[in-house]
């Protein structure tokens, strides 16, 4: 069973947006604006559950002038798990018809 | 004389001011490269050279790409090699395996362990292994000398395939062919010596 936190789901939030694009580290980084410390853990832990899969970037080192990165891919079952997982947040900070019924007004006082 | 110091001061002096700026920037820029080195010492052997190739693209970009002001650069590059530093070992636990990825483990024959961890191996460990090969049936005796130059041939190695860590199917053919690890009746004993498979219990 996978541990979703928020921050794992900021991360599949980067994958979901469009899902067919690899990432690397550094861009997930920017784009999630965590520190390499926190983000690393959670790659590492979404690739062991199988949510994600890395490979090293096909390129020449000598022509593209620096080395190749790691570009992570989301898979089918993160894509099914993060879309859940993503619904299940959104359900779960959804105001409950419960605690606010109808239209707020401000309390009638009687004369 | 003071025509000299004035010739000295005006045109060698900035140019000896350049030289010590670019030497202390070249110098400072290390600085993260030793963290992260630090950091990759930290991870288990069997991951180590992946993330140290991962991290070290990433620093790269940091020092080289993101900006041209160098103490920019610097701060960037602690920030991002320190912060790896302090979660290595939480990097080290998430990519540990799982209680079911043990007793998975514990499932298969020694020839699935010994092929599947040959296929994880990265050109570094196969290097070691093949030198540790051949050390072992060409009798050296290991002493510290010999693990100095051991070493030392495997760290060119490894320089030779910085940029050649990935094997296809195809080049690990070849590798298993041409060194014949599992030819070797000490592959098992060397990967277990190495930490690469865990003791095997008949």
């Amino acid at each position: 069973m996978v541990q979703i936190t928020l921050a794992a789901l900021k991360v599949l939030g980067v994958f979901l947006d469009d899902p067919g694009k690899p990432r690397y580290g550094l861009e997930l980084m920017r784009l999630t604006g965590m520190k390499s410390g926190s983000l690393y853990p959670i790659l590492a832990r979404l690739e062991r559950f199988g949510w994600l899969e890395s490979a090293r970037e096909d390129i020449d080192p000598g022509v593209a002038g620096r080395p190749a990165r790691r570009m992570y891919r989301i898979t089918d079952d993160g894509l099914q798990g993060a879309r859940i997982e993503r619904a299940a947040l959104y359900e779960h900070l959804r105001p409950s018809q419960g605690i606010i019924p109808g239209i707020l007004r401000p309390k009638e006082h009687p004369a | 004389m003071k025509g000299t110091a004035f010739v000295l001061s005006l045109i060698v002096l900035p140019i000896l001011v350049a030289l010590i700026q670019k030497e202390l920037e070249g110098w400072l820029l290390l600085l993260p490269k030793k963290v992260l080195e630090l950091a990759c010492r930290r991870v288990p052997h069997n991951n180590r050279e992946i993330l140290r190739d991962e991290w070290s693209a990433e620093l790269h970009e940091i020092l080289h790409g993101l900006t041209e002001r160098p103490l920019s650069r610097l701060f960037l590059g602690l920030r991002y090699s320190g912060s790896l530093l302090i979660a290595a070992r939480k990097v080290s636990r998430e990519l540990a395996g799982t209680r079911s990825d043990q007793q998975a483990m514990a499932d298969e024959t020694p020839d699935d362990r010994i092929a599947a961890a040959f296929l994880r191996r990265t050109a570094a460990d196969l290097m070691t292994m093949q030198i540790s090969a051949h050390v072992k049936s060409s009798g050296w005796r290991l002493n510290r000398r010999n693990l100095t130059d051991l070493d030392k041939v495997r760290r060119r190695l490894i320089r030779q395939l910085e940029h050649n860590r990935d094997f296809t199917d195809q080049e690990l053919r070849e590798i298993v062919y041409r060194f014949n690890v599992f030819g070797d009746e000490n592959a098992l004993l060397i990967m277990q010596a190495m930490s690469i498979l865990p003791p095997h219990e008949p």
